[in-house]
């Protein structure tokens, strides 16, 4: 790194960008000559209804556009002449046509569909920009159309994604509005890098920052993932891995989730209101607090007589007394989600628009835990001459979230209460010998009820722009550019406001604020040329060449100071302690590819391309990386030879992919550098500096490699469809963040390239049209995933020495290990345990290093000597089974039954409760006669030193949700002025089945970290019902 | 006219694609080019920027800063005072995390995440005043300052010393970034090391005229000296410091690196109490303290004075009673004190009971309650019968004048190395208040990470 070559500023390099991309947009006149308007209705062939959203486009360029909510559609300012055209929708089979194209007049052409349950013809973004049929493509690529999902059941963009495409998976941290989720596809690929896949918006790269705060409440926190509103994307699309992600480039290793916002279509302004209300119940019952009292052998009073105590024949109890803090003030409520938004979308021959505004608010089960998003979209599209047009999408986004403390947090509501007193410290309380002068706590350990704890303001104001401009020039019929040039410029401001005399924990008492104000920036810039050829009747070729820059800023200011004014909640409130900071990072990209694409008969497709980037984050040792990839698709059911006897089979393709996609290091980690901080010197405080990181110039992106195959298989007229795919993506080069000894004193860990990684499995979706009749119509889709995740090498150091093992989570339950899964659980088993002495009690006196009691009875648990491999927090299995079941084309009913399987989840809450030296306050430990030898074993082993007992099975099954949609027949909708109205009622973690024992084995005390992994005192999901109501006009 | 303007628009269409060629040219170029991934980055410090002689005022603040977080800690990282103290009998733990939890105990694991934070600062300060010293012998040798970042320097090796099992390795980064791994020292290399290296700081503060570093220099080889058993050589070494001199480590409300470690854990984030007879072999430092200015112990007044735990009663010292409070890391009194262990060495009582006066009176005291002036202990009036109690005397002695300054720790490992106790009979031992009961630690054991240093395969061994 070094600063810019003659002074020239960075924004001027930008300049230049842009004046290169001027020079890719002609002058150009008379840009409606000789043009003429295409227009038409799309039905549904056996309902004769009308299909909205169904896509239509002409074949050999990127024109196209959608239906209505009438079905019809409407293209303009197409040059005069025989075109191709091809409708299509989700979950029906396309149909081409060709149309004569009249300079000055409108040509009609109407399409009557047919459900297919086959999706091979269904169009599908390329890394290039250009757009291609499935068909042409060697890999598996998910497609998510959030127009066809019940949105009432959703909450965020998250919940859009949870459970729709196998081997994408996303799991909620827990039930706190506006925490984010832990997404992955196809497993983990760096041992310390980020493993969330590259976010694309409308052709741009876009900030998908997990853990997206620089203020902690003690778990939970925002995820930039859910600043997309749902309700303005008109399709997903979710590149999987570096066998279909090669081209876009170093960064899209962990996968590509590719948006596309909605666009105008061409015809008289359709008005769209859409209208939601819903409440939200915690419905968890949360355990008591149960502690055993009794006398000491010398006859003193104790207020802890656990079991282990008692077995070791310390004490004896006398009673066992129980309280409930939340029961005693509670902090829970019902929460409320409001949500109102009004779109705008039509257009004329020259251009479309789609303009939306929508407000959204969410309450959450804590008073002070809600969010308001108000977002803004306007997309234009115009036809600027027969051969070019432009695209502008803007979006923005305003939010406001306030966060509770919660988790790992004293002052959390749960963790207070959980972690709290067996009694209630109220006047009438009836232990004033344990209570003293308290009062008013109630039982929470933090010494006050939450509602006086709330009074800490926690939040984060977000303003955020994603803008891009696209456009198309095809001077000649065989040749097309794209360009793309746009920035998602994401101004963030979290702040705190500690009110003083409110909190009394710590300094808190005096009050303090934090404001932290940051803006990061994404800017990219896309470039690509396709030339298609065809090279004899039966052969075409297709030539690409393209460019990527981009260039991630992110800038941070931040300012505390304490001793705040009552009434106050500025930082001029404050008074003393002032604190100042600045985090400024940038990192810049910079690539080039080629890809060439044959296409013989229309029924073979083999694709090869290459890509090179170089990356300002790479060390100065380290030059460019090359990524190739190939891809084969063969729709061998199309074939002459395939045999007519199997009339069952209406499609058949086979497909195989191989690619390569890498990640970058972080900012900063190829430097050797200090850190300056203030120091006293004499008295008097001066500049000093302290270790910053070692560096490592050397440094390379980590490179993933992945190959897969499968096939799509059409059944009885593609009424069922059947998607397979294996796949095995192998990491080599991991950038591992290496442990330093302690002994160099160079700070904690250093990149290297060092480690490989292992993700296999397989995937498969099946999509079934059950019933068809005219009334009644019943389909499903399933998917199914099953991942494995490996170490295979952490890697040696320079002088051959294989790289320890790294644990981390909570209580160091969780290694990085060779062979193991990354994150896997590792921890010494409980090897033995049984009630030798049938007193229903297991006791650890007399065992081997634990306490010894002359006359007591043998030992009666046992434990390994070293740690072994306790599972991986991960899911292994995962199922999904999404029915539908349509009456009259007026009713349809959803659900979305969810099943994760093989994944393990460490009870923390249970094991802090049971066996921490400063609570034991469950029921396990508390009365052996209510609690289960198994439990008592994983108590009394995890006071002998391991939470074995704790790493439990976290498979569960949840019905994720259930939505009926009322479609309003015509003549109802024209009462209220409408062309159409539907109401949708919609249920959200309506039932889990598990057999965890902890309240929700969907989430985790550590947010969206890489791995670590854990329950505390987290807040569960909370079970929502939506009501949500649409309008057209 | 038509021809015509098909030629025209052929022409302009030809224009356009020639100026894209030309656009799709230049970005090709500019993808040759390494301009467009320049990157500037301005809020650290490159080791270039601090290369020459103006650099070290601010390698001397590096130095003191180091080391004083991984001494007396800070707002977000303990030091080795506090968990020393924690593993002795200084504080009890009174909050949750079971990391802390296990050092009280004595039952430290090799991959407790807080044990390794210490460690790493520790030998983070170890480095850093290695390169300072290295800075100043090559930039200037004959400043000032030179001496008293070899001093610091020294005090790391006494500490790793005094609180890690044998077998501390010290390991460098090279210029180029590579590293040169250390071997595992002995506890007695470590301080032999210790003591070349202040007597390197005492013959160069002699010569530069440091006089605040020589007398810290002669302080900390005198410590070093009597954890070697050599006692005379100690109290000759001390015997120029003057009574009322005091090093200490200056903390500051500046920034939460500079607060006070014994302030921000004990008191503000009540991590820690100060007991009385831990596990019955500890000091009484809380009813002492109620009385003795040197300790100044009180009830914390706040959160119905329990620790984080709600249920510990929370007792804090005087003595740390703000963020800024210095932390005392050498001082005439322990010059005293040092020379008292020899005079008890040489069987000397009149020495040993007017040296363990001096140290009573050159000791700073505290007020007892906010409204009460300091208070100090009366002195001495006569010395004990018995070798035991001259012993049991001089260790209380220091354990009171030296509280919370990462000396106790080494006193009892010295009272089973040098004086031939039992460790359970120094070490708290027994039941453990928060369950379970003490093991069998007397130092800290070496985090797991340094075994990625290849030379490092585990403590060689865990005595005393």
């Amino acid at each position: 790194m070094s600063t810019p070559r003659l002074g020239v500023p960075w924004a001027c390099r930008r300049l230049e960008l842009l004046a290169i991309l001027a020079l890719c947009v002609p002058s150009f006149a008379s840009a409606q000559a000789g043009t003429g308007i295409l227009a038409g209705r799309i039905i549904d062939r056996q309902s004769q209804q009308p299909l909205v959203s169904a896509q239509i486009r002409i074949v050999g360029t990127q024109r196209g556009t959608q239906t209505d909510q009438t079905g019809t559609y409407r293209i303009t300012g197409i040059p005069a002449g025989t075109i191709s055209v091809i409708a299509q929708r989700i979950g029906y089979g396309q149909q081409p046509r060709t149309a004569v194209i009249t300079s000055g007049a409108t040509t009609t052409a109407d399409f009557s569909l047919a459900i297919s349950a086959t999706q091979l013809d269904q169009v599908v973004v390329t890394a290039t920009g250009e757009t291609q049929r499935k068909r042409e493509t060697g890999n598996s690529t998910a497609t998510i159309d959030p127009t066809a999902l019940p949105l009432a059941a959703t909450t965020n963009f998250s919940d859009v994604l949870a459970a729709r495409a196998p081997g994408v998976s996303v799991t909620t941290s827990g039930g706190t509005v506006g925490g984010g989720s832990r997404i992955r596809i196809r497993g983990s690929n760096s041992v310390s890098l980020s493993n969330d896949p590259l976010l694309i918006v409308d052709g741009i790269r876009i900030d998908n920052s997990a853990n997206s705060t620089s203020i902690g409440v003690g778990g939970q926190q925002p995820s930039r993932f859910n600043d997309i509103n749902p309700d303005e994307i008109e399709n997903i699309e979710i590149i999987k891995g570096p066998a279909a992600a090669a081209l876009y480039g170093t960064a899209a290793a962990n996968g590509v989730i590719q948006i596309t916002t909605k666009k105008g279509r061409a015809g008289k302004t359709r008005w769209e209101l859409t209208s939601e209300v819903g409440g939200s119940r915690d419905i968890n019952t949360y355990p008591a607090n149960f502690l055993a009292f009794g006398k000491r052998t010398n006859g003193s009073f104790t207020s802890n007589c656990n079991i282990d105590l008692k077995a070791r024949g310390t004490c004896t109890v006398d009673s066992v007394v129980t309280n409930s803090p939340l029961a005693n003030s509670n902090p829970l409520r019902d929460g409320n989600r409001r949500l109102l938004g009004l779109s705008a979308s039509g257009g004329g021959d020259a251009a479309t628009y789609f303009l939306s505004g929508e407000y959204n608010q969410e309450q959450g089960v804590y008073d002070i835990n809600h969010s308001r998003q108000f977002s803004l979209r306007t997309n234009v599209r115009a036809q600027l001459a027969k051969s070019l047009d432009a695209a502008v999408s803007v979006g923005y986004t305003s939010s406001d979230l306030r966060l509770p403390q919660n988790d790992n947090n004293i002052l959390g509501a749960l963790s207070s209460a959980l972690l709290g007193l067996a009694y209630d410290c109220s006047p009438k309380n009836s232990y004033p010998s344990l209570c003293g002068t308290d009062t008013t706590s109630r039982g929470y350990i933090s010494g006050q009820v939450p509602n006086e704890v709330y009074a800490i303001n926690t939040r984060q104001q977000v303003q955020r722009f994603i803008g891009s401009v696209t456009s198309n020039y095809q001077p000649l019929p065989w040749l097309i550019f794209t360009a793309t040039a746009g920035a998602d410029v994401n101004g963030r401001f979290d702040n705190e406001t500690v009110p003083p005399q409110q909190v009394f924990f710590g300094s808190l008492p005096e009050g303090n604020r934090t404001a932290n104000r940051a803006v990061i920036s994404n800017y990219t810039v896309n470039l690509n040329g396709t030339a298609n050829y065809q090279a004899t009747p039966t052969l075409k070729l297709s030539s690409s060449l393209g460019g990527q820059y981009t260039d991630n800023l992110f800038r941070r200011t931040d300012a505390f100071g304490a001793k705040l004014l009552a009434g106050t909640e500025s930082l001029n409130g404050t008074n003393a302690r002032f604190a100042v900071g600045e985090v400024n990072q940038d990192v810049k990209l910079l690539g080039a590819y080629g890809r060439e694409q044959l296409a013989w008969r229309d029924k073979v497709f083999l694709t090869a391309a290459v890509r090179s980037d170089k990356n300002s984050a790479f060390g100065q040792n380290f030059k460019n990386i090359v990524y190739p990839a190939f891809s084969g698709s063969w729709v061998i059911g199309e074939e002459d030879f395939f045999p007519k006897s199997l009339s069952t089979v209406s499609l058949l393709r086979l497909r195989a992919a191989y690619g390569v996609s890498g990640q970058n290091p972080g900012f900063r980690a190829s430097e050797l550098f200090f850190n300056p901080v203030a120091v006293n010197v004499g008295g008097t405080d001066v500049p000093g500096f302290t270790v910053g990181g070692p560096g490592n110039s050397s440094l390379k992106p980590a490179r993933s490699a992945e190959t897969e195959g499968g096939f799509d298989l059409g059944l009885f007229k593609d009424r069922i469809s059947v998607e397979y795919t294996a796949y095995d993506k192998r990491t080599t080069d991991d950038l591992v963040n290496v442990v330093l000894a302690p002994s160099l004193g160079a700070g904690n860990t250093r990149f290297q390239n060092l480690g490989q990684v292992r993700n296999y499995g397989q995937e498969v979706s099946v999509r079934a049209n059950v019933v068809e009749a005219r009334n009644v119509k019943f389909d499903f889709t399933a998917n199914g995933s099953f991942t494995k995740n490996r170490l295979d090498d952490l890697g040696r150091d320079g002088q051959g020495n294989p790289i320890p093992q790294i644990f981390l989570g909570f209580s160091s339950t969780q290694v990085i290990r060779n062979f193991l899964p990354l994150g896997g659980y590792f921890v010494r088993p409980i090897t033995s345990f049984s009630d030798a002495n049938g007193d229903g009690v297991i006791s650890r006196v007399n065992c081997k290093g634990q306490p010894v009691l002359v006359g007591g009875p043998a030992c009666e648990i046992t434990i390994g000597d070293t740690a072994e491999y306790a599972g991986t927090p991960f899911p292994t299995t995962e199922l999904t089974f999404t029915p539908a079941l349509t009456f009259f084309d007026k009713i349809r009913v959803t659900a979305l039954l969810d099943h994760r399987g093989g994944q393990k989840l460490y009870n923390n809450t249970r094991a802090f409760r049971c066996s921490n030296g400063g609570f034991q306050n469950c029921l396990d430990a508390a009365d052996a006669s209510r609690t289960s030898l198994p439990d008592q074993a994983h108590l009394i082993a995890a006071l002998m030193g391991t939470q074995a007992g704790y790493i439990e099975d976290a498979s569960y099954t949840k019905l994720r949700e259930v939505a009926v949609t009322l479609t309003a027949p015509r003549n109802v909708a024209s009462r209220v002025g409408a062309g159409s109205a539907s109401l949708t009622l919609a249920g959200r973690n309506l039932h889990t089945w598990t057999k965890y024992t902890g309240l929700d084995p969907e989430v985790n005390a550590l947010a969206q970290g890489n791995f670590a992994t854990a329950d505390f005192l987290t807040q569960p999901n909370i079970r929502s019902f939506t009501a949500r109501l649409n309008l057209t006009f | 006219m038509n021809h015509h303007s098909q030629n025209g628009r052929a022409h302009s269409r030809g224009k356009s694609l020639r100026r894209v060629l030309i656009g799709a040219g230049a970005f090709a170029l500019a993808a040759c080019s390494t301009d467009l991934l320049t990157v500037s980055d301005v809020d650290i410090v490159k080791p270039a920027a601090l290369s020459g002689k103006s650099s070290l005022p601010s390698v001397l603040a590096a130095s003191i800063g180091d080391f004083g977080v991984a001494y007396g800690g800070a707002n977000n990282s303990e030091g080795q005072n506090e968990m020393s103290g924690l593993l002795a009998d200084e504080f009890i733990n009174s909050e949750s995390f079971p990391t802390r939890i296990e050092v009280d105990q004595r039952n430290t694991n090799e991959i407790n995440a807080t044990t390794l934070g210490i460690f790493r600062a520790i030998e983070t300060a170890r480095a850093t005043t290695d390169a300072g010293e290295i800075s100043f012998a090559t930039l200037d040798p004959t400043n000032a300052s030179r001496a008293e970042v070899i001093a610091l320097n020294a005090f790391t090796y006494v500490l790793l010393a005094e609180n890690y099992c044998s077998g501390v390795p010290a390991s460098t980064i090279n210029a180029d970034g590579s590293f040169t791994y250390g071997s595992p020292m002995t506890t007695a290399q470590l301080l032999t090391v210790a003591v070349a290296k202040f007597d390197s700081a005492i013959t160069i503060a002699t010569s530069t005229g440091a006089g605040t570093a020589l007398n810290l220099s002669r302080i900390g080889k005198g410590r070093a000296l009597v954890d070697q058993k050599n006692y005379a050589a100690a109290a000759t070494a001390v015997a120029a410091v003057p009574s009322s001199f005091r090093y200490v480590i200056n903390h500051d409300e500046n920034s939460a690196r500079q607060n006070n470690g014994v302030f921000s854990f004990a008191q503000n984030s009540r991590r820690f109490s100060i007991p009385d007879r831990e596990g019955i072999n500890g000091l009484p430092f809380r009813s002492v303290g109620l009385t003795d200015g040197r300790l100044a112990v009180r009830r914390n007044s706040s959160s119905g004075g329990n620790g984080f735990d709600n249920f510990t009663p929370l007792f804090v010292s005087a003595k740390f009673q703000n963020r800024s409070a210095p932390t005392p890391l050498a001082e005439g009194s322990e010059a005293r004190l040092i020379e008292a262990e020899a005079a008890l060495a040489a069987n000397d009582d009149a020495t040993f009971l007017a040296m363990l006066n001096a140290a009573r009176a050159a000791s700073p005291t505290y007020a007892l309650a906010p409204a009460l002036a300091p208070t100090g202990p009366a002195p001495i009036v006569a010395v004990p019968a018995t070798t035991a109690a001259k012993v049991d005397l001089l260790f209380q002695e220091r354990a009171i004048n030296l509280f919370l300054t990462s000396h106790r720790l080494g006193d009892l490992r010295r009272l089973i190395r040098q004086y031939g106790r039992d460790a359970e009979s120094v070490f708290p031992t027994g039941a453990y208040f928060k369950g379970g009961v003490y093991g069998p630690d007397v130092n800290f054991p070496i985090p797991f990470e340094e075994k990625n240093n290849p030379n490092f395969k585990g403590c060689l061994d865990r005595k005393a």
